[in-house]
């Protein structure tokens, strides 16, 4: 992937690189992060602590934060909860292999999004860019028409077309659509879809979940055992594939 | 002899001299009184022979008396007239004597060559009984119930149970229990001394306690307890019982030393499997991490001056290997987990085609235009499983399948219910493997024969194993009639899929109409 520097720099408003502020104890993990995001054009900030880390947010005003789940001094949850107490800037977790239930937690206590170690670049800079569009979106009116490949999401007139034809959706399987396409690009955990869709009552009832994401993927991709477009992140939630920058 | 063995003998001498004394009585008016002598004489003789010494000497001084009695002149009184009837009355004492003696002699002989034909024949079944158990608590339970039965004893057996105590191997457990019989038992054991009458008796201890040891290392106790009045045990009884324990302690010292080499044995196997798979390890590791390290100081020596098309060889070396080794590090870990024995697996009601879905994205970039079809019966409803673990076994299979079969041949992934089981097969057409190789595919660390060209330390169907067993599965392969191979998968469903409610049918799209 090679995405012009100011492509992905150019969502700060000021016209001044975006400011990353990584947080992980990694020496490696570290300069690797600021070679490949400097050569996009970001600006790096580096905290080697939990306790740097939430410092850091306060004081560098980052754009984005990646943020390393196991810290030697406080758990990543923690200072992910302590900076989500007074900030939205978009925080995206680096975890190790075979942690879904921290990478739910993560993600149910406020992290945009995760990236499992070892991960490629464009992986984590996708990944970024969707916090970082999502962020700037805040305070704009949300747009009436998502556009997602072939799909197109008509929010003021509840119309759902797949190249141009109608496609007819049950009201849950259109809250379901509708709410993976306003975060298309994110992953969304079982419990904040379950929440979303069915209300606060359902959220541990995983296998309505299951049930209609397969009537939906029968109703809106070409072959619903490879799924395109509602992609499954096993063990943690569903994310919408980014098709094109909305 | 018994008491009432030497009465009865006591009785028989009296009975022979009173037939001896009425056929007397008939023929005394036709013989010489000295002719009465030799039908006495012979009565002393059989009782000799039947009762042994002492009433054959009493028969003889009732025959004396008797005869001087009855016949001898002047008869009804016990005087003498004749100075040779005294003769005749000491030659029928020595007779009685020597006789007596001699017979009795000759009795004994006969039954001590009886009893030590008895005991060499039950040591003889008990070693040939011992000589075919294979552990220690068969060997005792032999002994105790061939010891028990020769010598009409209760018979028990205890072993060290690891922790200072005993416990019961075989046997009556009453014998060695309760106190102070344990402690009599445990005593015996730690001290290797035998316990219980004829041996030192502790107060209040009712049984026998013996060691049965070799050298100084005892390996088990055996405990007696004679029936409630029975005589102590005689000097004959407890040689038998010694030859009967040295044996057992003999067989179980075999026994001991048989498990002794058999786990020798197994440890030496565990070790020589342990290093094997550290240098095959080591080695898998090192391979990856050889061609990452040379290609990235490739890089970095060259700087600006290697051409385009090396550079991106280089770059996509490292990271095809990196890749590579990920998985690698990843399957130890999953494996070292199973193997942990942790119970992990979260079911939940999951989509099959979902999780199939899942694994197939997941190896898009191995698979590339390698066709997988994915044939699932139709409606196949929710099946109870751990997502997270289910997606490895399936990504695992398929990478597998593609690995082992030529480029361009189709996988193919079938999913039914049969028997209120999920059955999942995964199917190539590639060159399958050997016969014989269906169980040990599954081995850790087992690489087929047709398997050294590919890469791979052999973990994959091992941990497949290890999670559907966890999912409570079974999982085997097979070769396929028309080439290549099929692994099945089944786990059993439990309990009904919960309930989805329908909802009111397709709801109109609002606004305008296409």
């Amino acid at each position: 992937m090679a995405t012009p520097a100011a492509a992905d720099s150019e969502t700060r408003t000021s016209g001044a690189p975006a400011v990353v502020l990584v947080v992980d104890d990694e020496h490696a993990i570290r300069r690797f992060l600021r070679a490949g995001l400097e050569s996009q054009g970001y600006r790096i900030v580096e905290a080697t602590s939990g306790e740097e880390g939430i410092a850091q947010a306060a004081t560098c005003a980052p754009d984005v934060i990646l943020l390393d789940l196991g810290l030697p001094d406080i758990d990543g949850l923690a200072v992910l909860r302590r900076i989500r107490e007074w900030s939205q800037t978009p925080i995206v977790v680096l975890t190790a292999r075979e942690q879904e239930r921290d990478k739910v937690e993560a993600l149910d206590g406020g992290a945009d999004d995760y990236v499992t170690k070892p991960f490629s670049m464009p992986e984590l800079l996708a990944r970024m860019r969707v916090g970082l569009r999502h962020r700037a979106r805040v305070g704009r009116e949300a747009a009436t028409v998502i556009d997602s490949g072939p799909l197109r999401i008509d929010l003021a007139k509840r119309r759902v077309t797949l190249g141009g034809a109608v496609v007819s959706l049950t009201p849950i399987e259109y809250r379901l659509l509708t709410t993976l396409a306003r975060h298309a690009g994110r992953v969304l955990t079982h419990k904040f879809l379950l929440g979303e869709v069915w209300g606060p009552a359902y959220t541990s009832q995983h296998h309505y979940l299951r049930v209609y994401m397969a009537q939906l993927r029968n109703k809106i991709e070409p072959d619903p055992g490879r799924p395109r477009l509602l992609m499954t992140e096993t063990g943690v939630g569903y994310r919408m594939a980014e098709t094109e920058d909305a | 002899m018994s008491r009432s063995g030497k009465r009865t003998g006591y009785a028989g001498s009296v009975a022979i001299v009173g037939v001896t004394t009425l056929a007397a009585a008939v023929l005394h008016t036709h013989v010489e009184p000295s002719d009465l002598t030799m039908l006495y004489l012979l009565s002393v003789v059989i009782c000799a022979i039947a009762f042994g010494r002492g009433p054959a000497v009493a028969a003889a001084l009732l025959s004396v008396a008797l005869f001087d009695f009855l016949y001898v002149p002047p008869r009804f009184t016990f005087r003498v007239s004749e100075s040779h009837y005294l003769v005749t009355f000491a030659v029928m004492l020595v007779v009685a004597v020597v006789t007596g003696t001699l017979t009795a002699h000759v009795r004994d002989q006969r039954e001590k060559v009886l009893l030590r034909e008895t005991r060499l024949a039950s040591l003889h079944r008990l070693s040939h009984d011992l000589a075919v158990r294979g552990s220690a608590s068969e060997v005792l339970a032999a002994a105790v119930g061939r010891i028990g039965d020769v010598l009409g004893v209760s018979a028990a057996a205890s072993l060290p149970d690891g922790r200072g105590g005993v416990t019961l191997a075989a046997g009556d457990a009453s014998v060695v229990g309760p106190e102070p019989e344990r402690a009599a038992v445990v005593s015996a054991m730690l001290h290797a001394r035998a316990l219980g009458a004829p041996y030192g008796v502790p107060a209040g201890v009712r049984g026998v306690h013996l060691p049965l040891a070799t050298g100084a290392r005892v390996n088990a106790v055996l405990s007696l307890r004679a029936p409630e009045g029975a005589p102590p045990f005689d000097s004959e009884r407890l040689e038998m019982l010694r030859a009967f324990t040295n044996l057992t302690a003999l067989a179980l010292e075999r026994c001991r030393l048989t498990d002794e080499a058999r786990a020798v044995q197994t440890r030496v196997e565990a070790e020589q499997a342990r290093s094997a798979l550290l240098s095959s390890v080591s080695h898998d590791l090192r391979t990856p991490l050889a061609a990452i390290a040379g290609a990235a100081s490739a890089l970095r020596d060259a700087g600006g001056g290697l051409e385009p098309d090396a550079r991106r060889e280089l770059v996509e070396t490292i990271a095809q290997e990196a890749h590579r080794l990920n998985r690698l590090i990843g399957n130890l870990l999953e494996m070292t987990r199973l193997e942990s024995g942790a119970p992990r697996v979260r079911k939940e009601w999951h989509s099959l085609e979902e999780v199939i879905g899942s694994s197939l994205t997941l190896l898009e970039p191995e698979l590339g235009d390698r066709r997988v079809r994915v044939a699932l019966a139709p409606a196949l409803p929710l099946i109870p499983l751990d997502d997270v673990l289910f997606e490895q076994v399936v990504r695992n299979l398929v990478e597998n399948a593609n690995k082992y079969s030529p480029p361009g041949k189709p996988i193919e992934i079938r999913a039914s219910i049969e028997d209120g089981n999920l059955r999942l097969e995964i199917l190539d057409e590639g060159a399958g493997f050997a016969a014989g190789e269906e169980a040990r595919l599954f081995e850790k660390f087992y690489r087929g024969s047709r398997a050294a060209a590919a890469p791979g330390v052999g973990l994959g169907l091992a941990i497949c194993r290890g999670i559907v067993e966890a999912h409570g599965g079974t999982i085997e392969a097979a070769n396929r009639p028309e080439g290549g191979a099929r692994f099945t998968v089944r786990v059993p469903i439990e309990g009904a899929p919960p309930a989805v409610e329908d909802e009111p049918p397709v709801e109109p799209i609002a606004g305008d109409s296409v």
